[in-house]
């Protein structure tokens, strides 16, 4: 197995975050992984991106040029990253905040999920990286549901413990509704 | 086998330098080096303190290892111009001591959230005067750990600061790491200061006693030290060498760089320093079996000269200046500058 995922979007969002549970997780699966942050000096509003490996062999280059897999939270990523995607590639658009004319990507595989709107309602806006990523596990064969859920304890640690649950239901939604898409494709 | 664990890199060289048994942090927080600052103040076992600027932090490293204690700073490239004063004191009076300079875009501010490699000169020559600094650059979160152990070791064999290169990428890279101690400590050799004799002011002295007006002296001091600085160095001479028979190029590459040319490696042989200065001599005897050496480097061509200079021939440069490493465009402009010359 070698995966590289792009996460891309604005500082607040989670993007690092979501980086770094595909880290843990990976890691927990006795895999070699790498997380890069790579973000703009604005507190706010600046662009706030993750590169992931993760691999069954020690990482040669964590910076990912042909990226088998991409979340794009917010509009401003996607002209970014879309350089770094390989051909064939799976990604996740967050299609409350990437407009349409910007998910017309050709050559990948995706999915348009109002991420931002499905965390609210699952109780916290914040959670949206969560439903991107859960999401992106109905998408990737080589990225289990369970591994993200499983590695949740041990990447928001003992002080965040409280938002294990949060988390793991934004993960499941994000999973579910996306199954629910391909699922209507395929039909 | 140790334990698997998820670390950043300023981390790591937070658990190398506790490691290595430092007791004295001294700091002042900037981009992208903070974080070994902030991973320090929350460990009971170090006395980790934010002092008001870079200047008075190695200082404070000064004073730390003249009383014995292992001491280290980390910062980046305007906070290591600040320290080159002192780090010039250290090597004077000769305390052991390290600095971490996790390299940013510069001059001055540039851009502080990208990586940079322009402060590879700076390391061994930003100071004043006649001294021979021992310089490591690791590329992985796992040797960030591993060479500030050595860093701390290198610092007590030859009593001198040494500088421990990172950069922007390694810094604040995630990475899987095993912990584990890859070398004996070496433990202090002269008595803290109030034990006997010692001189300790910046002026070249003579058994213990400042003699400002003594060439003589000065040039025994100075020979002395740099037979030091060579010999120790010499025991630290890492380096990566990835050999390709079917090559006629040689590319140079080191730090978070360096990561980004190794998926080339059917292409063209790689060598890896990651002991800057001293240069390693054996470089020379590897770069003879090939036709062409390109030095590939996050500033404008700095460790080339270095390179040249040991081959005694001319290498290709190839500069990767503003901190958005991309490995396409590498891939592209290495095909190109060696193809075009």
């Amino acid at each position: 197995m070698h995966l590289e995922i792009v996460i891309g979007g604005i500082g607040g969002q989670g993007a690092l975050t979501a980086g770094q549970l595909l880290a843990v997780a990976g890691m927990k699966n006795g895999k070699w992984v790498t997380n890069t942050p790579v973000y703009s000096p604005e507190v706010r509003g600046g662009s706030s991106n993750a590169l992931v490996v993760i691999s069954d062999q020690p990482v040669g280059s964590m910076m990912v040029s042909r990226a088998d897999a991409a979340i794009f939270l917010a509009h401003q990523s996607v002209g970014r990253l879309l350089p770094s995607l390989k051909p064939g590639a799976r990604v996740v658009y967050n299609s409350t905040l990437v407009q349409a004319d910007s998910r017309r990507l050709h050559d990948v595989e995706h999915v348009s999920l109002p991420c931002t709107d499905l965390a609210t309602e699952v109780g916290d806006v914040r959670a949206a990286n969560m439903v991107a990523l859960g999401a992106l596990t109905a998408l990737e064969p080589d990225l289990p549901l369970d591994w993200l859920c499983a590695a949740l304890p041990e990447m928001l640690g003992a002080s965040k413990a409280r938002f294990v649950d949060l988390n793991r239901r934004a993960l499941e939604k994000g999973a579910e509704e996306a199954r629910g898409i391909l699922a209507r494709a395929t039909n | 086998m140790a334990q698997k664990r998820l670390m950043q890199g300023n981390e790591a060289v937070a658990e190398g330098a506790i490691a290595a048994g430092m007791t004295f942090f001294a700091g002042y927080p900037i981009t992208p080096a903070s974080e070994v600052l902030q991973y320090l103040v929350r460990r009971p076992e170090v006395r980790a303190i934010q002092f008001e600027d870079e200047i008075s932090s190695v200082c404070a490293l000064v004073g730390a290892s003249l009383a014995g204690a292992k001491a280290m700073t980390a910062t980046s490239g305007p906070g290591f111009s600040l320290m080159q004063e002192g780090i010039g004191l250290g090597h004077m009076m000769e305390t052991p001591f390290v600095i971490v300079d996790v390299q940013r875009v510069g001059p001055s501010t540039g851009m502080p959230t990208l990586p940079a490699q322009g402060d590879v000169m700076q390391a061994a020559y930003g100071s004043h005067g006649d001294y021979f600094p021992i310089v490591f650059y690791p590329n992985s979160v796992q040797e960030l750990y591993e060479y500030t152990i050595h860093a701390f070791n290198a610092a007590e064999e030859s009593q001198s600061p040494v500088i421990l290169l990172s950069d922007g990428y390694l810094g604040h890279l995630y990475e899987t790491i095993e912990m584990k101690r890859n070398a004996r400590l070496r433990k202090r050799k002269r008595p803290p200061l109030g034990v006997g004799g010692r001189h300790f002011t910046g002026l070249t002295s003579v058994d213990n006693t400042p003699t400002p007006q003594n060439p003589e002296a000065h040039r025994r001091m100075i020979a002395r030290l740099q037979a030091k600085q060579r010999k120790v160095g010499a025991r630290y001479a890492h380096y990566e060498y990835i050999s390709n028979r079917k090559a006629d190029t040689l590319v140079v590459c080191f730090g978070s760089l360096s990561r980004a040319v190794m998926p080339l490696a059917d292409r063209y042989a790689i060598f890896r320093p990651i002991l800057l200065y001293p240069p390693i001599e054996e470089f020379s005897e590897i770069a003879k079996r090939y036709k062409k050496v390109v030095v590939v480097e996050m500033n404008a061509g700095q460790y080339v000269r270095v390179v040249q200079r040991l081959m005694r021939r001319t290498a290709l440069s190839l500069p990767m200046i503003g901190g958005d490493l991309d490995v396409l465009r590498l891939e592209e402009r290495l095909k190109w500058i060696t193809t075009a010359s």
